[in-house]
């Protein structure tokens, strides 16, 4: 749980609140629903849909935030924030950066769970 | 009769040489005066009433209880047929007596002598008999110089005679004070050997003897152990020393546990030590720890024990070692009888047996009944952040991966039905508060019903929205915000 692109702070609520178990079934929801995420979020990226590409950064905001991934929760905010606000350049440019902590993520919290 | 009596004073007469060292001084005179009683022969001269009357004695000591003594009394009577006819009588007795002493100023008297009977009668001749006479009398004296006498007499007279006397004897008592004029009367003790010189078979003794009743010397005990010298077979025993009959020490028992020395094999024992026959602390049980010890008396045979004599228990789970199966046990894991570890399946460190939430999730913290602590009691902590707990945007609809957390949130509070909970909503600033307080007020309503309808107590649940007003961090930054909206539950009393 030293991965920079975690707070470990997080999982220790989510470890109070119902232990590992509760973290290894967030973790696993989550992972279980990234494709369709991350497919959302492209798709919207590639359309120029800023309405789509911002509930998509929502979701993420918020899935991230549940589980401590405190980069993706920040970068998908700022392009939740940039795509309601109407900066579409900015936005989609942000986009593909978003992706790649998405993935990063993902991969971070799959060591995480097997760490347990 | 008359025999019996000749034979005691014969026997008196010839004992005297033996105790004559007790008896008044020579040169001594003594005196008395008493009143006497008689009674007559019927034959005499005709039958008369007993007599009487009183007398004087005067005695002169020549030493060794010898004494001559004179006495004559004046007596009264009547004769029996004729009680108008008095009768005088007038005896004078000469002895030989000798003065026994007893003890403390008693005395034994015995005399015997010449007896002259003058018997007057008005209408007749008077009538002198000459006969033998015999006493026995005892003495108390009251001091040196006073005694209280008493005597019985006989006197035999013989028949025949001018007035043909067929008499037998006169038998009389005397009793009366008698006075004492010399030395050596008196209850003394010469030899202050506590036994007075009257009753002292040794006198002389030398002072600060011991000795006996008879004022003899005791025999010495020169190693005052107890056994006198003729006894002792071992003179000159040490001061102090238990001796045996025949004053001989009895063996040491250095250590005083009733052990002699000789047959103690553990010598020093310390006192009130219980020792066995060889004076060797005791080891009832037999379990190597001895009983002052022993902790544990009564151990089984072949029990391994620990130091204080108790049944051996190396992993201090409660069962000792001989009875337990799983040796080695964790210290501190609870264990059934044979020692094993009881199951704790759920592995809360709460044993099945004590366990109401047998199957707590790994890693939340427990209370001793193993159902899950929400609040970190031991930390103080009244308050967590419901730390995944999300909304969708601008709603208070809880979004699908929020309800596992809070399926959690309300086992525990099910578990726990003494804890009452508030759950607060928060927003940050953004947007007007009103509409923020709102929807704070709605997410937490939200939470409230969730945790309800999932089994807990509506009456230990409230709802708060508290909007903007209570920011964890400054909203300086989408972060910040980000931080400030939040859903936390807060323990209330």
């Amino acid at each position: 749980m030293t991965d920079p692109i975690l707070d470990p702070a997080r999982f220790t609520q989510l470890r109070r609140i119902g232990g590992q178990d509760l973290i290894t079934q967030l973790i696993d929801t989550f992972a279980a629903e990234a494709p369709a995420r991350r497919a959302a979020l492209a798709q919207a990226h590639a359309t120029g849909d800023l309405t789509a590409l911002a509930d998509a950064a929502h979701i993420l905001v918020a899935g991230g935030g549940q589980l401590g991934a405190v980069a993706l929760a920040a970068e998908a905010r700022a392009v939740e924030e940039a795509a309601r606000g109407g900066n579409a350049s900015g936005a989609l440019a942000r986009a593909p950066t978003l992706l790649t902590t998405f993935d990063a993520a993902l991969a971070a919290l799959a060591r995480a769970r097997e760490a347990r | 009769m008359r025999r019996s009596i000749l034979v005691s004073l014969g026997l008196a007469l010839t004992t005297a040489g033996t105790l004559a060292a007790q008896a008044p001084g020579k040169g001594s005179v003594d005196l008395g005066l008493f009143g006497r009683y008689a009674m007559y022969p019927d034959a005499l001269y005709e039958p008369a009433d007993p007599g009487m009357g009183g007398g004087m004695r005067l005695g002169i000591h020549f030493g060794g209880g010898i004494a001559l003594e004179l006495d004559y009394s004046l007596m009264l009577s009547k004769l029996t047929a004729k009680p108008d006819e008095d009768v005088l009588d007038r005896p004078l007795r000469v002895r030989v007596a000798y003065h026994r002493a007893m003890n403390t100023g008693n005395k034994v008297i015995l005399g015997a002598g010449y007896t002259r009977e003058n018997w007057d009668v008005g209408y007749a001749a008077p009538l002198t008999m000459s006969g033998f006479g015999a006493l026995v009398g005892f003495q108390h004296d009251f001091n040196e110089s006073t005694g209280l006498r008493v005597n019985g007499t006989y006197d035999l007279f013989g028949t025949g005679g001018p007035l043909d006397v067929k008499t037998g004897g006169i038998i009389g008592v005397d009793a009366g004070l008698n006075f004492f004029f010399g030395n050596s009367m008196g209850p003394k003790d010469g030899d202050k050997d506590g036994v007075l010189d009257e009753a002292d078979a040794c006198p002389g003794t030398a002072a600060g003897e011991r000795v006996d009743a008879r004022g003899c010397a005791l025999p010495k005990d020169a190693d005052n152990d107890g056994v006198i010298d003729p006894n002792d077979a071992c003179p000159g025993t040490m001061a102090g020393d238990r001796v045996d009959a025949r004053g001989c020490p009895l063996p040491r028992d250095a250590d005083s546990d009733g052990v002699t020395d000789n047959n103690d094999r553990c010598a020093g024992t310390a006192v009130g030590t219980a020792v066995d026959a060889n004076g060797c602390p005791r080891d009832t049980d037999g379990d190597g720890v001895t009983d002052n010890s022993d902790r544990c008396a009564g151990t089984v045979a072949g029990t391994p024990v620990d130091a204080t004599g108790c049944p051996r228990d190396s992993d201090a789970d409660g069962v000792a070692d001989s009875a337990d199966r799983c040796p080695g046990t964790p210290a501190g894991t609870k264990v059934d009888v044979t020692g094993c570890p009881l199951p704790d399946t759920d592995g809360d460190g709460v044993v099945d047996r004590d366990d109401k939430c047998a199957n707590t999730p790994a890693g939340l913290k427990v209370d001793i009944q193993g159902c899950q602590q929400l609040f970190d009691q031991a930390a103080g902590q009244t308050t967590f952040i419901l730390q995944g707990v999300n909304f969708r945007s601008g709603s208070s609809a809880l979004t699908p991966t929020s309800r596992p957390i809070l399926d959690r949130v309300a086992e525990a509070l099910v578990n726990n039905p003494t804890v009452r909970v508030e759950v607060a909503g928060h927003t940050d600033n953004s947007g007007s508060v009103a509409t923020n307080r709102r929807l704070s007020q709605s997410r937490a309503n939200s939470v409230r019903a969730y945790l309800i309808s999932k089994g807990v107590d509506g009456s230990r649940v409230t709802a708060a929205g508290y909007g903007p007003d209570q920011p964890k961090v400054a909203n300086t930054s989408a972060a910040a915000r980000a931080e400030n909206r939040r859903v936390e539950l807060k323990q209330i009393p």
